[in-house]
């Protein structure tokens, strides 16, 4: 028999039958089933070993003393997607340029959507490898802190260049006085409306309360048929920086000053979320309620919706795109309520996790990006967007000639966090992670009783702050 | 070519070469499934013990030495609203859809076993939206659910049915719907296929007796197809319900759980809580009450299995 050679083997009471296959000629010995097995062990035992016998390239020298050493070092920066492209391609193009070739640095630049950040973040603090500096969002500083670097030498000399970080800058990168994390800067909200509707509906000027926006949005939705189109979603920005001020304006908050007593089912919250309903109900749409952050950029590119809260970007994207709508556009800070006008902005910090055994070149790099002449820069390109987490942002470092962009220059300064008025916290920022006061507003909208809401939001708290 | 042989004879007290056990099928068949083993123990069974171990801690994102807390996580997640609402929707979920897409895939492979021109085609045209990555269904599903854009609200609106377009995934009740409809509509070709080659199996023999006898076409279907292929149709189910209740991205694409968290299902919150909110034993509790329902799918398939074996 040529090839496969079959014998009867064995027989063993009659029962078993067993075919016997002998490999007989050289090719099939190449690829015997025993040699396939050997071969497969050689190939594991090589993949695995492979990156554990070469050296890594590039890796970093540690600097105990002196100038880092950067030539040769490589670092991987996990940072958002923006919203305008012209951010991104700083990034891409002139930090590449301009810091990491002629300091001979291999720097990737990870951008990722806002909303799938945190997911690649936690997973790489969770498993104590990936990006060496990153950008978090929001108070997550707090909710990471055993994990990340102290860089406060960095923090300290880049406030004090930058003429001072904001109070909210500083409350969400500092955790309990030690700096967790380096200010990176904040896209400010900020109302984005067409004048023309506006007066088109009789009124003269924006409103400067949340009821007369009431009033004032019913007219034009009237007259125009469009509505205030504010998103109610689970997304990370638009949402919450709406909801937030809309509570505080009206003097609730979910705990008290000291954060250890809950404070959401009160009169004042109550009030906000009356408010709420009179607003929403006469000025706004139930379709918002499914929004996140891209589909009021959208639907005001589109005219589908005369007015919404955002970030620059829609304005920004207006001016390129549609010129004669950017005229139209007028930017003011959200209405005051009973308690006073207030603002979220959502605000990033650059972290370096305790697992990079070298922070030396991400420190320098976060150094580089938060001076205030590569700031100057970054800002520039991208038309003044994400605002500077220091005062020379308002001032020398302002990109902008546009007077329509002035109301942006307070955002730094009025700003909250999460948790106000306590301090923030990682309970108060696993509250805004999960979206409670976003969703006892939605829930209002979409008609239970601000008391049946209230109380709600009361049960989660509870469980979240473990009060 | 010259064929040959080749025999060791392995004498008493003689240790065998690696060679020779390999020529054992009983070594050599666990050799062959070592891959495998290590496969499964190290993407599923590592993580599902370390989920375990999790939700019996208080590991967060930011603790370094987790404490040991017993069923509070549990206990814990079952005084939550949210959490109840989460099951609800997780059950409503998935009954409305598995029943949804047993009928259309039944419909579905009944009409594709006639002979019809282009056959082939469509069947394979059939498979097509099990085909595509569900993120990327999903997005195409977003945009035709967009409150703004939406194709669906375009064609109420322009064809007169009603004055404005719904609300898809702005309102509670809708934005179920929505993502029911999509569950349904990339989970048909499964059924429809499965029960197709089921279908296939069918004696026609029979049939045509049944039809001789004087049997109607829906008698013939009732009494004698679906009792034929009830093994497949369980199995099917079996599946579709394990799939669908650990559901995810088609949720977390159309709606995150919102609004309201009118539509979050168990694998949802289950990521909401552990990763943005950094509660990774939480998390991980939530995650673990979908075991105890998947458990018993399994228990039932495997049991039917034996049966059908034996």
């Amino acid at each position: 028999m040529f090839g496969w050679e079959h014998t009867r083997a064995d027989i063993r009471g009659g029962e078993a039958l067993m075919i016997k296959r002998e490999i007989t000629t050289p090719s099939d010995r190449l690829f015997s089933r025993r040699r396939f097995i050997y071969y497969g062990a050689a190939l594991a035992a090589a993949v695995a070993c492979g990156p554990a016998a070469a050296p890594a390239p590039g890796s970093a020298a540690p600097s105990a003393s002196g100038p880092v050493q950067l030539k040769g070092t490589k670092v991987n920066l996990l940072h958002w997607t923006s919203f305008v492209p012209d951010e991104d391609k700083w990034f891409k193009e002139t930090l590449q340029s301009e810091w990491a070739k002629p300091n001979g640095v291999d720097l990737t630049i990870e951008l990722v959507a806002a909303n799938e950040a945190q997911p690649k973040i936690v997973a790489a603090l969770q498993a104590g490898g990936g990006p060496d500096a990153m950008l978090l969002q929001w108070t997550w500083s707090h909710l990471y802190a055993d994990k990340l670097s102290d860089v406060g030498a960095v923090a300290e000399k880049v406030g004090s260049d930058g003429g001072g970080f904001y109070d909210v800058m500083k409350q969400n990168a500092q955790v309990q006085g030690v700096w967790r994390a380096v200010p990176f800067g904040m896209t400010g909200n900020a109302l984005h409306y067409r004048e023309s509707l506006l007066k088109q509906a009789g009124a003269d000027k924006f409103p400067a309360t949340w009821s007369d926006l009431a009033k004032v949005g019913a007219d034009v939705k009237a007259k125009s048929k469009l509505f205030l189109g504010q998103a109610v979603g689970h997304s990370y920005g638009d949402p919450p920086t709406f909801a937030f001020p809309f509570l505080w304006s009206h003097g609730g908050s979910e705990t008290d000053e000291t954060g250890k007593k809950l404070a959401i089912n009160s009169a004042a919250t109550k009030d906000a979320l009356v408010a709420f309903k009179d607003l929403f109900t006469k000025a706004c749409d139930p379709q918002c309620l499914s929004w996140d952050d891209s589909s009021n950029n959208r639907a005001y590119a589109a005219k589908q919706i005369w007015a919404t809260l955002n970030g620059a970007s829609v304005y920004l994207t207006a001016v390129k795109a549609d010129p004669d709508l950017a005229k139209d556009t007028q930017l003011p800070l959200l209405p005051a309520g009973p308690k006073g006008q207030f603002v979220l902005g959502v605000p990033f910090q650059y972290a370096i996790p305790k697992y990079v055994k070298d922070p030396a070149p991400a420190r320098e790099l976060v150094s580089y990006i938060m001076s205030p002449k590569t700031y100057g820069s970054f800002m520039k390109a991208g038309s003044g967007y994400t605002l500077a987490p220091y005062k020379k942002g308002e001032g020398e470092l302002w990109p902008s000639s546009d007077p329509k962009f002035d109301p942006f220059k307070k955002i730094g300064a009025l700003s909250k966090w999460y948790g106000y008025p306590a301090p923030p916290s990682p309970a108060a920022t696993e509250s805004g992670s999960k979206y409670i006061v976003v969703d006892m507003f939605a829930k209002v909208a979409q008609g239970e009783t601000p008391e049946s809401a209230m109380s709600w939001a009361e049960g989660e708290l509870k469980t979240v702050y473990k009060l | 070519m010259r064929a040959e042989t080749r025999e060791r004879p392995v004498s008493a007290g003689q240790l065998p070469t690696i060679g020779e056990l390999l020529d054992r099928q009983g070594v050599l068949a666990y050799v062959l499934l070592l891959p495998g083993l290590l496969i499964l123990a190290a993407f599923i069974g590592w993580p599902f013990v370390t989920s375990l171990w999790l939700s019996v801690t208080d590991q967060s994102v930011s603790t370094s030495v987790a404490r040991f807390v017993g069923l509070d996580n549990f206990t814990g997640a079952l005084k939550s609203q949210i959490f109840q609402q989460t099951v609800r929707n997780t059950f409503v979920y998935t009954g409305v859809t598995v029943v949804f897409k047993l009928a259309f895939g039944i419909g579905l492979a009944v009409l594709m076993n006639q002979s019809f021109r282009l056959k082939n085609l469509a069947r394979a045209a059939l498979l097509l939206p099990w085909i595509v990555p569900t993120a990327l269904s999903a997005i195409a599903w977003l945009w035709l659910f967009d409150a703004t854009f939406s194709v669906f609200n375009w064609v109420i609106v322009r064809s007169g049915i009603a004055d404005r377009g719904i609300n898809w995934l702005g309102e509670g009740a809708w934005a179920m719907t929505s993502i029911i409809i999509a569950n349904i509509w990339r989970g048909i070709p499964f059924f429809a296929i499965s029960i197709l080659a089921g279908l296939q199996t069918v004696d026609r023999e029979l049939l045509d007796a049944a039809s001789v006898d004087g049997a109607s076409p829906w008698q013939r279907f009732w009494r004698i197809t679906i009792p034929l292929i009830r093994p497949v149709i369980l199995i099917v189910l079996l599946f579709s319900t394990v799939q669908t209740i650990s559901d995810f991205q088609l949720v977390y694409v159309l709606t995150r759980g919102g609004p309201a968290n009118s539509t979050h299902l168990l694998g949802t919150l289950a990521y909401d809580v552990a990763v943005r909110a950094g509660q990774l034993s939480q998390g991980a509790a939530i995650s673990l009450y979908m075991f105890p329902v998947l458990i018993v799918c399994v228990v039932a398939l495997l049991l039917y299995m034996r049966r059908s074996a034996t």
